[in-house]
């Protein structure tokens, strides 16, 4: 699934580490969601778009029009 | 305000190098368990006798430089750990269950080193007979304190390192099912010697400890 977390993050000026601090992951699930080899879960999804105020479809693309 | 190169994280390598770097690390974990067991028993045997012959003194310091090569090497591959850098209370409580799993580790390797020296056969997976007292602390510790550790850490891990750990799990049990009956069938056609569950063990936590650190490597 594509994202755009790793854009939102640089447009806050946020390293990696310090969203994950935010989010409560670790920095290598930050990393894993922006790189596509890890799809968060729901909840996980639902922190992320409360975090940016960003409805989950315009963070997260699963390629259906 | 976050410094403009720490945003992103440095050029990874393929996932070969991963594969790579983390058998290296075991490697050399290997070769410095095997360094630091030459150590003891070469302080040992020189306790024993109540004196450190030349011959010794360059054994004893031999093993000495090659667990400080081991550790210095293990040191410049390490995984990219930033030391400081801002962490969740629960990913902070994870990453101690995991260094405390370490330490028991090491406290019950450290146990059965000295007790299969004291009892002179020299091995730590050695199937000889041990004596009682060290036998109940590394099964009691084993038993009682790795589970509980265990739990904090799965309480405490994120969905994705929890993941990494299920893949790893999942490719021992895989590992577990190939090995056993191919080694059962292999040692009643007379190719192999009697199963060592000890070997079985390593070869399984090994799968698990590897696929592990390759799914959660950057």
């Amino acid at each position: 699934m594509n994202n755009r977390l790793k854009v939102l993050r640089a447009m806050n000026d946020w390293s990696q580490a310090e969203l994950a601090a935010q989010l409560d992951v670790s920095r290598q699930a930050v990393n894993a969601i922006e790189t596509g080899k890890h799809d968060p879960s729901l909840p996980l999804a639902f922190r992320i778009s409360r975090l940016f105020n960003l409805p989950i479809e315009e963070i997260f693309d699963d390629g259906h029009e | 305000m976050t410094d403009t190169n720490d945003i992103d994280m440095p050029a990874t390598g393929g996932f070969l190098s991963k594969i790579g770097r983390v058998l290296v690390l075991i490697l050399l974990g290997i070769a410095a368990i095997f360094a630091l067991g030459f150590v003891v028993g070469v302080s040992g045997a020189a306790i024993e006798h109540g004196h450190l012959s030349l011959k010794a003194a360059g054994l004893l310091a031999g093993g000495l430089a090659a667990c400080a090569l081991c550790a210095y090497l293990v040191y410049r591959l390490r995984p990219d750990m930033r030391f400081g850098e801002p962490m969740s209370p629960k990913t902070k409580r994870a990453n101690w269950a995991l260094i405390a799993s370490g330490v028991l580790g090491g406290v019950i390797g450290l146990v059965l080193a000295l007790t299969e020296l004291q009892t002179g056969e020299g091995r730590v997976f050695s199937n000889g007979p041990i004596p009682l007292g060290p036998a109940l602390f590394v099964v009691g510790a084993y038993v009682l304190l790795l589970p509980l550790l265990a739990y904090h850490w799965f309480r405490n891990a994120d969905e994705f390192e929890r993941g990494a750990s299920g893949k790893g799990a999942v490719a021992a049990i895989y590992a577990y099912g190939f090995i056993a009956p191919t080694w059962w069938i292999l040692t009643r056609a007379g190719l192999l010697p009697p199963q060592d569950p000890m070997i079985v063990y390593l070869i399984v936590i090994s799968v698990w400890g590897v696929v592990w650190q390759i799914r959660r490597a950057d």
